[in-house]
């Protein structure tokens, strides 16, 4: 990887005052990010992950330091990055279809816009389910509809907040699968939140442990294992136990 | 069989009161000036609607005494509901808002609505005004309140959603806010409509020369027990078909009232 990152995290801080309560959540949060790079945000519960995600989206601006994508400043949102939420962000007034369509009409004149609804409905797997409400379907297609929603503005980089925290094991693994495939096969980008180390080593090419209290990046562990990944594989294993013990580490010192 | 009890349950206490109606007033266990028999509302009803005006009292007034009524529940709740919507979604949505209007807004909601009668008819003289100025007064607070806390409880994640894609500050109050909030708004608006008709009857009473209020209160003047009764069952029907229109329309108007809540 070579060229100028993507994504470029430069000292980022952020301060949160609770009356007279000051408490210093990010400090000098600094990290590049090339173009087709996954990278996993992982560390202790209040650590500041969903913050600095926050920052990244521009829902929250930071107190110093600043975020840059493709070398410009962020300072709002923008469906350049696109986030996936974790609790359930879809419009429950939308059909699954119109969902999708949601930010995508705005951008596409009417006739692609159906096609395109529709090709990526096919992409994770929804064709059927496009007359549905959110409520009508099971919380991993929920999750799917959220990822085409975001997927289809083509953002330059994907912003997913524990995505797959509420999800059984045998689905979140369909989730990995197709997320995998769906980043391949645009060559995107992506920063991502989660608790559970073996999804970190699954999915990222890239690992950065976050300390706490203020959150700094304490780590940053590349994965250097191909695809697709086998957990039960000598290396994965070895790996998780790696970062996992960085992070039970990380506890006795917060 | 099950369906058809299920179905006629609901009606079951209305005949049961009508017959008991038939009985205390054909056995003559009341007088008939106090509660007369259920066959001359009837009578009374149908000259009401359809006798020729000025051969009896109240002949033939129904017309004029619902549309004089349907105005001024109109053209208060509109004013209940231009000032109570854009007023509960800034304020749901902006703590400053909320803030500035709380004190002045909640001491105005702890005064009971028949206190601003003398009011009003000083400042509006008897008829139109003071009656829509009780009825706005009235439905403006479920309509703003329902409404500011609808707005306020929606999920920032819709809004941050929004934001991402591409849906700016202002628009989003029409996008996400109102959808989003609005089971909460249309209960606000069924309230609203409900204590509409309750107020116009209020304001009608203070001597109006048309409207149900009107008809009913110059009924008891007269000791016409029966249009009493016709003006009360009016009414009532009056306010359940406007509940039905507003619910109706919102549902044909917005795809989030048909979708969610209710
Ligand atoms: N809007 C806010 N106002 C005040 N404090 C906040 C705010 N948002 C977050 N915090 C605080 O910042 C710290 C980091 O929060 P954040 O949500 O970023 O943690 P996290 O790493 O995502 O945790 P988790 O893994 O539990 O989701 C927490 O201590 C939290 O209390
Ligand atoms: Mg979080």
């Amino acid at each position: 990887m070579t060229g100028r990152p993507l994504l470029s995290l430069k000292g980022v801080s952020k301060v949160f005052r609770n009356g007279g309560d000051v408490l210093e959540v990010l400090s000098g949060v600094s990290c590049d990010i090339m173009e087709g790079e996954q990278v996993c945000l992982l560390g202790r519960s209040g650590c500041g992950k969903s913050t600095l995600l926050r920052i990244v989206a521009g829902f929250l601006l930071p107190d110093a330091g600043h975020v840059e994508i493709g070398g410009e400043r962020i300072t709002a949102p923008g469906s350049d990055r696109c986030m996936v939420f974790q609790e359930d962000a879809l419009f429950p007034w939308l059909t699954v279809r119109e969902n999708v369509a949601f930010g995508a009409r705005r951008k596409m004149p009417r006739g692609t816009l159906d096609s395109e609804v529709n090709r990526y409905l096919e992409k994770v797997g929804l064709a059927s389910f496009g007359d549905y409400l959110p409520r009508q379907i099971s919380g991993g297609m929920q999750q799917r509809v959220a990822l085409a929603r975001v997927l289809i503005l083509r953002p330059r980089v994907l912003l997913m907040d524990e995505p797959f925290g509420a999800l059984d094991a045998l689905t979140r693994r369909e989730m990995h699968k197709l997320f995998l495939s769906l980043m391949k096969e645009t060559n995107g980008t992506s920063l991502f939140v989660t608790h559970d180390v073996e999804e970190a080593v699954t999915l990222a090419d890239r690992i950065l442990v976050m300390s706490r209290t203020p959150g700094r990046i304490r780590a940053d562990i590349p994965v250097a294992l191909c695809r697709p990944r086998d957990r039960f594989d000598g290396t994965f294993v070895r790996l998780c136990r790696e970062v996992q013990d960085l992070l039970a580490s990380e506890a006795v010192i917060a | 069989m099950r369906n058809a009890t299920a179905r006629l349950l609901p009606w079951l206490l209305p005949a049961l009161l009508l017959a008991a109606w038939v009985l205390v007033s054909g056995m003559g266990w009341m007088p008939g000036y106090l509660l007369p028999e259920p066959w001359r509302i009837v009578r009374s009803f149908s000259i009401y609607v359809f006798g020729q005006p000025g051969s009896a009292p109240y002949a033939g007034r129904f017309s004029g005494d619902v549309m004089a009524s349907l105005v001024r529940v109109a053209l208060g709740f509109g004013v209940a509901v231009l000032l109570g919507l854009p007023l509960g979604v800034l304020s749901g949505r902006n703590p400053t808002v909320r803030s500035l209007l709380s004190t002045t807004l909640d001491g105005a909601r702890a005064v009971p609505g028949i206190s601003w009668l003398p009011l009003a008819m000083a400042w509006f003289g008897i008829g139109l005004g003071t009656t829509v100025f009780l009825v706005a007064m009235a439905a403006f607070f479920p309509v703003y309140l329902n409404t500011a806390s609808g707005v306020r409880g929606v999920s920032p994640a819709l809004c941050q959603a929004g934001a991402m894609m591409g849906v700016g500050p202002l628009r989003s109050v029409w996008t996400i806010l109102l959808p989003a909030a609005m089971p909460q708004i249309l209960a606000g608006l069924r309230l609203g409509l409900g204590v509409s008709w309750a107020y116009l009857v209020l304001g009608e009473l203070t001597g109006v020369p048309n409207g149900l209020g009107a008809v009913i209160m110059d009924a008891r003047m007269l000791g016409r027990v029966d249009i009493i009764i016709v003006g009360i069952v009016v009414i009532a029907v009056m306010g359940r078909l406007s509940d039905l229109l507003l619910t109706a329309s919102m549902q044909i108007c917005f795809r989030s009232a048909r979708r969610i809540g209710g």
